[in-house]
């Protein structure tokens, strides 16, 4: 009982657990089968846009906004063009795959 | 006696662990839990070929070395090789949290880590996964210990086994640059034993090995070799809300109720080994998140133990914990509990029994016969192991859209000339030339690409994975394959 009380008390904790359950009990079977599955490998798509690409501009220009906020806006502005230059750069020379699809690999 | 029980209860964790894992883990040949490189394993660790990128080499080695053992190479593979490796990462994983917090906490742990789905199906597998995760936790002990050679002794040795573990100490090392000089100075170790055996995938290119996942040793052949996996980072925008859903769903069941206190384990501050973990972990989840193939949810294993130490940690932050622990371990365990009926790899493998089905009906068709498949996959990979068991079948592999510039198929090429006096510069030549000679063809029907169906005509035969070549028309034409 006390158990029960004292967890009662982290309402927010408590609706947590009850939703992550029930996201589990939801997704358990589903994944079960995800993981079973004996098909042949295979590759979903990947197109102009990539999820990487997104992700990683938004990470690095996050990064850099958070740096810059003591600059002045010109400093700020020109580290924000030259690493989307060198960001563009790297996927266009190292990660080409990632946007084939533009047909610059 | 009480003494000893304390300091030795980390080996309790072990056995448990390990009678967990023994009794659930797949006992023949499987694909179970996206294991169908299973078969390139076992065939790199029968004979000395290149197995597929990016080697492996300390995984083949010790594959090598139990098959020199008088035991079933299958099961101790399986059992060697990832059963002992993920219970011995339990008893590591509760040595953590026991070193770092208590020894409430660290059952918190390794239960957790005992009732993930994602670490479960590896653990009971024939996969790399286990033991490169077993080497990697074991590095974290050795940097919570400030232990610094015999960090970079371990870290090394999980690269050996997979490369990703390699991008992991990479980006320990940025997080460690401060202190780049102390680790510059033992980096030998790390080179030594992380790096310089991969020259064995070298060595293996340069003599005179099946060239059938790779070709002789050239920049070609190691251009092709390398480049032929590139499907990290390169998911589409358009995938990306299916592949979260796939991420929420995997890693709600695999850490269950303990994803509050793995949450709250991101609240600063942190210190060097919290940073290490986040690293980690965010790296894995990233790989699945962004990787064009859905069965990379495997390479969340490697963070595993580190999530369940996070718990730890997170749960270390919390007031009223025992409150939490109680009902975390109390899902835990349900969870351990239903996992070993519902995820049972032995059971499963008995009833999906698909690698053994395919290995019967390799050995049925008859001796000296060729079979139309694609080189990697579980199938083609698969064939190379029933070969080197001892079956005589030629593989004929489809050649795909770019052959004439893919310097490994080029080598294949060349192979199947000099092994078994079949010419042809392509698939269907290749399948005129066997039937020529009267050999008879099968083409395995689950791998038969579209372009490719117009080509031959097929007889039906008595086997649900193979069709007999008739006789062959024209060289399919290829079109440029939108991804």
């Amino acid at each position: 009982m006390n158990i029960i009380k004292s967890i009662l008390t982290y309402k927010n904790y408590l609706i947590s657990y009850c939703l992550i359950a029930l996201i589990m009990g939801m997704s358990y079977f589903p994944v079960k089968s995800m993981m079973i599955d004996q098909t042949p490998w295979f590759t979903v798509q990947a197109s102009e846009l990539t999820l990487n690409v997104i992700l990683l501009y938004g990470l690095v220009g996050l990064m850099i906004d958070k740096q810059t906020k003591k600059m002045s806006k010109v400093k700020s502005w020109g580290i924000f063009i030259i690493a989307f230059i060198m960001l563009t750069l790297f996927f266009v020379i190292v990660g080409g795959f990632n946007i084939r699809g533009l047909n610059l690999h | 006696m009480k003494k000893y029980l304390i300091k030795y209860d980390y080996l309790l964790a072990e056995v448990v662990a390990l009678i967990y894992y023994s009794l659930l883990c797949a006992k023949e040949w499987s694909w179970m839990f996206v294991s169908g490189d299973s078969g390139d394993w076992l065939a790199a660790s029968s004979i000395w070929l290149v197995p597929q990128p990016y080697g492996s080499p300390l995984y083949i080695l010790l594959g090598h070395f139990i098959n020199l053992l008088p035991v079933d190479l299958v099961l101790g593979m399986t059992i060697g090789l990832s059963v002992i490796p993920a219970s011995i990462t339990v008893a590591i994983t509760y040595l953590i949290v026991k070193k770092l917090f208590n020894i409430k906490l660290a059952i918190v742990s390794s239960l957790m880590l005992l009732s993930s789905a994602i670490f479960l199906s590896q653990a009971t597998i024939l996969e790399e996964y286990a033991i490169a995760t077993m080497f990697l936790t074991l590095a974290v002990y050795f940097y919570v210990s400030d232990k610094k050679k015999l960090t970079l002794l371990i870290l090394g040795l999980a690269g050996a086994i997979h490369i990703i573990a390699i991008a992991i100490a990479f980006l320990w090392l940025v997080l460690e640059f401060k202190n780049i000089k102390q680790w510059y100075k033992n980096f030998w170790i790390y080179f030594l034993v992380g790096i310089v055996p991969y020259g064995l995938i070298l060595l293996l290119m340069y003599l005179p090995t099946p060239r059938l996942i790779a070709g002789d040793l050239s920049l070609g052949n190691l251009n092709s070799y390398l480049g032929s996996s590139g499907t990290i980072g390169s998911l589409s925008i358009y995938e990306a809300p299916k592949r979260i859903l796939s991420f929420i769903q995997i890693v709600s069941i695999s850490l269950s109720l303990g994803i509050v206190p793995f949450v709250l384990a991101f609240k600063k501050p942190w210190n060097n080994y919290t940073r290490i973990m986040i690293v980690t972990v965010v790296f894995c989840m990233w790989l699945y998140i962004t990787n064009i193939d859905p069965s990379t949810w495997t390479f969340m294993c490697f963070a595993m133990p580190m999530m369940c130490i996070m718990i730890a940690i997170g749960l270390n932050k919390v007031k009223l914990q025992n409150e939490h622990i109680a009902l975390i371990s109390m899902f835990a365990i349900m969870l351990i509990i239903i996992n070993s009926f519902s995820l049972n790899a032995n059971l499963l493998t008995q009833e999906y029994s698909q690698a053994t089905k395919y290995e019967q009906a390799v050995k049925e068709l008859p001796d000296n016969s060729c079979i139309v498949l694609s080189s990697g996959g579980q199938y083609g990979l698969g064939l190379i192991y029933i070969m080197s068991q001892g079956k005589d079948v030629i593989p004929i592999y489809y050649c795909g859209d770019n052959y004439e510039n893919d310097a490994r198929y080029q080598s294949y090429v060349d192979y199947m000339d000099s092994k078994y006096s079949i010419r042809g510069s392509n698939t269907l030549e290749q399948v005129q030339d066997a039937i020529k000679q009267g050999k008879e063809v099968y083409m395995l029907n689950t791998m038969l690409r579209p372009e490719w169906k117009d080509s031959f005509n097929l007889e039906k035969i008595n086997s649900s994975f193979f069709s007999k070549v008739a006789s062959t028309n024209q060289l399919p034409v290829f079109e440029v394959q939108k991804r």
